[in-house]
């Protein structure tokens, strides 16, 4: 039984490595990544082509330029450094769930436990190429180190030959040649460690432990521990962040919505790639921009279901600036997605196929993308009066059954095909004139039995009106029905109805309102 | 027209199942219902009984199990109806796009996600953008073919050209009507005639035009307060009459056969009239 060992994933160059993630088309560029505003910022990490030409760390820019004139500079980005140290340890946790959070492109796994994913004499190195290949996965190059503490595996994880693992019990020995810088003492210590003619960690690891705790402290106690590859603090797992966010800060405020997308969209993708390694999906994306020369942007995004689909979310976040403009040059951003667990479903061998899920969920976002919110769902009846009245739900089928069933036999009923909004008609009618008879009201409605409805005509006249042109003599008229609602309330419906057929042959219903005298068709039997 | 035939879909004699209609008249014609993976259309005017044939599918399909969307470019379903005539809502997506192109996109969306029945109702004329537009109808075919879906057109006239398998005319011949000579008049049913316009891989002549009957069927309220907007009917060829005597009672608002005005209390203590007899309306208050 092994116990307490750890491996170390290491980014070297880390703020590069970040900004190559965001920006992967620069990875083959002659690169540096600058610390520091104006002439003060200096040079922190360069991508190959540019160390070859001789830039290191420390430069400055016009330095760097004297050296490359074709070097493409770029500041560090926290947004792009805080993405990519989240991405590092979400790819950490899908090998180990003990993962500590070092910062700065470094993460700690814990191992125990890992003996039954990884069987075999050599599960430690198995771990650590799983590892290295999770955070290639996550778009990060790493190096591994597996030892039994966090410094020698963190060396370890320096050392060329990723991965290395130093064997149980050996770790002082491995640690003991280096300089004693590689254990970061505070500046006193150090002094006293120096004047003392110790240089080397191995050299301090002889020491007696009392003695050193004696004389150097709390501090000198701990870092003569470490310095035998003991961990003065245990691995301390992080806990999972409560939601996702991808950004980045722009190098040049965008003004246009084309670009804004093209860099949303590797955004977008990381995003999806971050929850699909937790078999997680985005419920709710939120969409945050810093406005250029101030001011932000925050806009929530509503999914109708959980979805990872890149095509759909920037779909929805091309519509959300489509319809609402920032009103600014956007000089940051960030995706912030709630996750959710995406649905699941039971497959079936003898029933209708069911839908998927996952494919539902991206088809209605779509649609709700395409034909907006309100024109997507499943209809129901209101519990009202008023034929046109109907509420839309949320599409979310009941599961099909478990084996196929014919279908019930057809009850053909003749059925109203509604004209939303009604049309409003001019009909001619004979009988007592309505207005000599009194004032219509709803307590006291016109005189009606003895109407007869001639001719139907609508007063649409635009050529642009698209609603169904409905005129004609009236062949058959039946009615008229009462429909009365709300007659408590502050606007009350109350009507007339009539079913007409008219001499070109359509089947209309039509009704009066009673009020107002005004008549109106609002469907057509079809 | 011979790149179109290249993308045409296969004829429906390759198409392994089918989608029943449970309407014994399309059934018949269609040879025992909806070919999947095939677009049929369905061609009928205003007030010749399409939209009940529509409703009548998609009960069809969602008392079966299946999925099934609408794609409603008139906006024209009413839930109460489409309840009323069978069709299961919860398994019913409703899309209500205003052009067509978005229609035909919303269309090859849900076909693609899985969904075995597909209605792209177009509601009344005009019908904007439809005239000389093949590529989308085929571009439909194709989708519905490689995904086994189930795709009806309803359309005022013929708009699919050559990407339908099968083309289904339905002829108006007139309202019934009950009542006559003073008696209470109501709208009992429509009348029309299917017929099979083409089929790929059938023979024409095959059937000749089936009557298709429509209304017959009372619609059961619970109160007869306010007409409902489903008219009551019965269907296929030579179906029966709901009532011994042969009379058909139907129409939007026709209350219970036989039910007297029913009258209730309001609050300020008149006497409420909720609804008249069959024909005239006698809605009123008194004291």
């Amino acid at each position: 039984m092994r116990a307490g060992r750890l491996a170390c994933v290491f980014v070297p160059l880390f703020p590069l490595a970040a900004r190559l993630r965001a920006e992967p088309e620069l990875t083959r560029e002659a690169l540096a990544v600058f610390d520091g505003n104006g002439p003060a910022a200096r040079l922190v990490a360069a991508t190959r082509i540019a160390r070859r030409a001789g830039l290191k760390a420390g430069l400055t820019l016009p330095q760097g330029r004297a050296l490359l004139p074709k070097l493409v500079a770029r500041p560090r980005d926290p947004d792009c450094e805080r993405s990519a140290q989240e991405a590092l340890v979400e790819a950490a946790e899908t090998i180990s769930p003990r993962v500590e959070d070092a910062g700065e492109g470094v993460v700690f796994v814990d191992l125990a436990g890992l003996e039954r994913h990884f069987p075999g004499e050599t599960f430690e190195h198995q771990a650590a190429l799983a590892l290295t290949a999770a955070a290639e996965k996550a778009g990060l190059a790493v190096r591994v180190g597996v030892a039994a503490s966090k410094l020698a595996a963190r060396v370890a994880a320096e050392s060329p030959g990723s991965p290395k693992v130093v064997p149980e019990g050996e770790e002082a020995a491995f640690l003991a040649p280096l300089p004693l810088a590689a254990l970061t003492p505070e500046i006193r210590v150090a002094s006293t460690l120096e004047r003392w003619g110790v240089r080397s960690i191995g050299e301090l690891a002889r020491l007696p432990a009392a003695e050193v705790k004696s004389r150097l402290g709390r501090s000198g106690e701990e870092l003569h521990a470490r310095s035998r590859g003991i961990d003065p603090q245990p691995l301390l797992p992080r806990q999972p962040p409560p939601s996702f966010r991808e950004g980045m800060t722009l190098e040049w405020p965008i003004v246009a919505l084309e670009p804004f997308l093209f860099v949303g969209r590797s955004a977008l993708e990381r995003l999806t790639r971050r929850l699909e390694g937790q078999g997680l999906a985005a419920k709710r994306l939120e969409l945050s921009l810093r406005l250029e020369p101030d001011g932000c942007y925050e806009r929530t995004i509503e999914l109708p279901s959980p979805t990872r689909d890149v095509k759909t979310l920037l779909t929805l976040v091309q519509l959300e600036l489509e319809a609402r403009p920032p009103g600014g040059p956007v000089a940051a951003f960030s995706f912030a997605a709630h996750p959710d667990h995406p649905r699941e479903a039971q497959l079936t061998l003898f029933g209708p196929a069911e839908l998927s899920p996952d494919r539902l969920a991206t088809t209605l976002a779509r649609l709700f993308a395409l034909l907006g919110p309100e024109r997507v769902g499943s209809p129901r009846p209101l519990d009202a009066h008023r034929p046109e009245g109907f509420t839309l739900v949320p599409f979310e089928p009941p599961p099909p059954p478990p084996t196929m069933r014919p279908p019930r036999r057809g009850l053909g009923l003749l059925t109203v095909r509604v004209l939303r909004p009604p049309v409003p008609l001019e009909v001619l009618v004979t009988g007592p004139p309505l207005d000599e008879v009194a004032e219509p009201t709803i307590e006291r409605p016109a005189c009606l039995e003895t109407l007869k409805l001639l001719s139907v005509a609508s007063t649409v006249a635009a050529a642009t009106d698209k609603r169904p042109k409905i005129g004609g003599r009236v062949r058959v008229a039946a009615g008229p029905w009462g429909l009365e609602e709300e007659w408590w309330s502050e606007s009350p419906t109350a009507r007339d109805y009539w079913d007409v057929e008219l001499a070109g042959g359509g089947v209309y219903r039509i009704y009066r309102e009673r009020l107002s005298g005004e008549w109106f068709a609002d469907g057509v039997y079809d | 027209m011979g790149l179109a035939r290249q993308h045409l879909p296969k004829s429906a004699g390759t198409v392994d199942e089918l989608l029943p209609t449970a309407q014994p008249v399309l059934d018949r014609l269609l040879a025992g219902g909806l070919a999947r993976g095939a677009l049929t259309e369905l061609v009928g005017r205003s007030s010749s009984g399409r939209f009940s044939v529509v409703l009548g599918l998609l009960a069809a399909a969602t008392s079966a199990g299946e999925a099934a969307a609408l794609i409603d470019l008139g906006d024209s379903l009413d839930p109460r109806s489409a309840a009323a005539s069978g069709v299961e809502l919860p398994r019913l997506l409703w899309l209500r796009p205003q052009r067509l192109k978005n229609a035909w996109m919303a269309a090859e969306a849900v076909i693609v996600s899985g969904f075995a029945c597909v209605v792209l109702d177009l509601g009344l004329p005009p019908v904007a953008g439809s005239r000389g537009s093949e590529g989308p109808w085929l571009r439909l075919a194709r989708v519905a073919q490689a995904h086994g879906a189930s795709l009806l057109i309803s359309s005022p006239y013929r708009t699919s050209g050559p990407a339908a398998t099968a083309v289904l005319s339905l002829a108006r011949e007139g309202a019934r009507w009950r009542g006559a000579n003073g008696a209470p008049r109501l709208l009992a049913g429509l009348d029309g005639e299917l017929s099979l316009a083409k089929h790929r891989g059938r023979s024409p002549g095959d059937h000749g035009p089936l009557r298709l009957r429509i209304g017959a069927v009372e619609v059961d309220r619970d109160t007869a307060v306010i007409p409902t907007g489903a008219c009551a009917a019965g269907v296929g060829e030579g179906s029966p009459p709901s009532h011994s005597d042969g009379s058909t009672v139907a129409g939007g608002f026709s209350p219970r056969r036989g039910a007297e005005p029913s009258r209730s209390r309001s609050r300020n203590g008149r006497w409420r009239v909720h609804a008249g007899a069959l024909s005239r309306v006698a809605l009123g208050v008194r004291d």
